[in-house]
């Protein structure tokens, strides 16, 4: 079927003609007319976004080495930690018998605190980048830290000063039991700050 | 007669039959970009409003667009997280990503619902081509245009060594979502 009607005269089919040539042509610019991408600089970014600081990520590179091994020694400090408490509760009740060994618990104890020393200057010493400020479960276990690093100081001294009583065979008073709440405040304290580390909860 | 001004109006005209709708200078007004990590134990998300970018779309439709972002503006809640990623990410160094983006949108003169875009990304000191990233129109006009769509990103193409947690590195692949509104500036500008 023809797309002409019948009658329809030369001068139309000239038009139409010139009509597609144009469109033709038009669209042939068009291809020509390729957009340029602009340059970051054209963007706004400040001068200091856009520089490069090899300097910061160094201090970046050593922070994230110093809190790795931050977060290895803190989970290999775990282990004596817990030990030492378990080992605690068998050396209280058999101190209530009589007998006055304790130096495994308190060696021990003392391995742990060296270890949580080890562990904490990690995260003291690591560089803070400027504009550092913990949120989120960072944030909850650097308070916990507040709890549990006074306890690490306080709970072998109160320690030490039952091993006397009990080396002496004297009366231990209420100091055992404030040894204990000590030592279980510390032990739940470490182990909820490790666990939002890890989980990131 | 009528048919023959028409004719001869096109004629003057023939842009009027392409990407009239389109073609001028684009800035991203605002934009949400996110990436997610996933780890063996948990996920996490950083998102960043702090993005820019420019383009221009051509005569004949094809269209060619800057977006940049900071690296160190993304947030996951958690600074030391976030000191991390930038750490790993090499963000002092090469402190920009930016996405070079090539599209056709052809000379119909409407956006089509789902756009098929070539995204260049240059992250961490290295390059990688996305040909095929279908980008989302949730709205457009010929002045505005929202889009959404995911890069597809992955730590290996970018020489990016996963951070891992307790032995178990991250996952490979992080998709970033791409979250973007588009204005056409006015033509004075």
């Amino acid at each position: 079927m023809s797309i002409f009607k019948p009658g329809s005269s030369a001068k139309s089919v000239v038009l139409w003609t010139f009509f597609f040539l144009g469109g033709f042509l038009s669209g042939a610019r068009a291809d020509q007319g390729q957009p340029v991408a602009p340059a970051l600089g054209d963007l706004g970014f400040s001068a200091s976004d856009l520089q490069s600081d090899p300097e910061f990520q160094k201090q970046l590179d050593i922070r994230s080495d110093m809190l790795h091994v931050h977060q290895v020694l803190g989970l290999v400090t775990a282990v004596p930690l817990v030990t030492t408490y378990v080992l605690g509760l068998t050396t209280s009740s058999s101190v209530e018998q009589g007998s006055t060994d304790t130096n495994l618990h308190a060696a021990l104890g003392l391995t742990t605190t060296g270890l949580y020393l080890t562990t904490a200057s990690f995260a003291i010493f690591a560089p803070k980048p400027e504009g550092l400020k913990p949120s989120g479960s960072t944030q909850i276990h650097e308070t916990l830290v507040w709890i549990h690093a006074p306890l690490m100081i306080l709970t072998p001294l109160l320690g030490d000063m039952v091993n006397d009583r009990v080396q002496n065979h004297q009366p231990l008073g209420d100091l055992g039991t404030i040894h204990a709440i000590a030592a279980t405040t510390l032990v739940t304290s470490y182990l909820a700050a490790l666990v939002m580390e890890t989980l990131n909860l | 007669m009528r048919s023959l001004w028409g004719m001869l109006f096109f004629l003057c005209f023939p842009g009027l039959l392409s990407a009239m709708d389109l073609k001028g200078n684009w800035t991203l007004e605002k934009s949400e970009i996110s990436y997610l990590v996933t780890h063996p134990l948990h996920q996490a998300v950083g998102k960043s409003t702090a993005a820019k970018g420019k383009g221009s779309v051509s005569y004949g439709g094809v269209g060619r667009f800057l977006v940049a972002v900071p690296v160190k503006s993304f947030d996951s809640g958690d600074a030391n997280r976030d000191f991390h990623m930038l750490e790993i990410t090499r963000g002092g160094t090469y402190p920009m990503v930016v996405v070079n983006v090539k599209i056709d949108v052809g000379k119909v003169g409407v956006l089509p619902a789902v756009l098929n875009a070539e995204a260049t990304v240059d992250f961490a000191g290295k390059e990688k081509t996305y040909p095929h990233l279908p980008l989302k129109l949730l709205e457009g006009g010929p002045r505005e245009a929202h889009l959404t769509g995911t890069l597809p990103i992955s730590l290996k193409d970018f020489d990016i060594q996963p951070p891992s947690l307790l032995a178990m590195p991250i996952e490979d692949e992080v998709p970033v979502s791409l979250d973007m509104v588009w204005l056409r500036q006015a033509d004075n500008k």
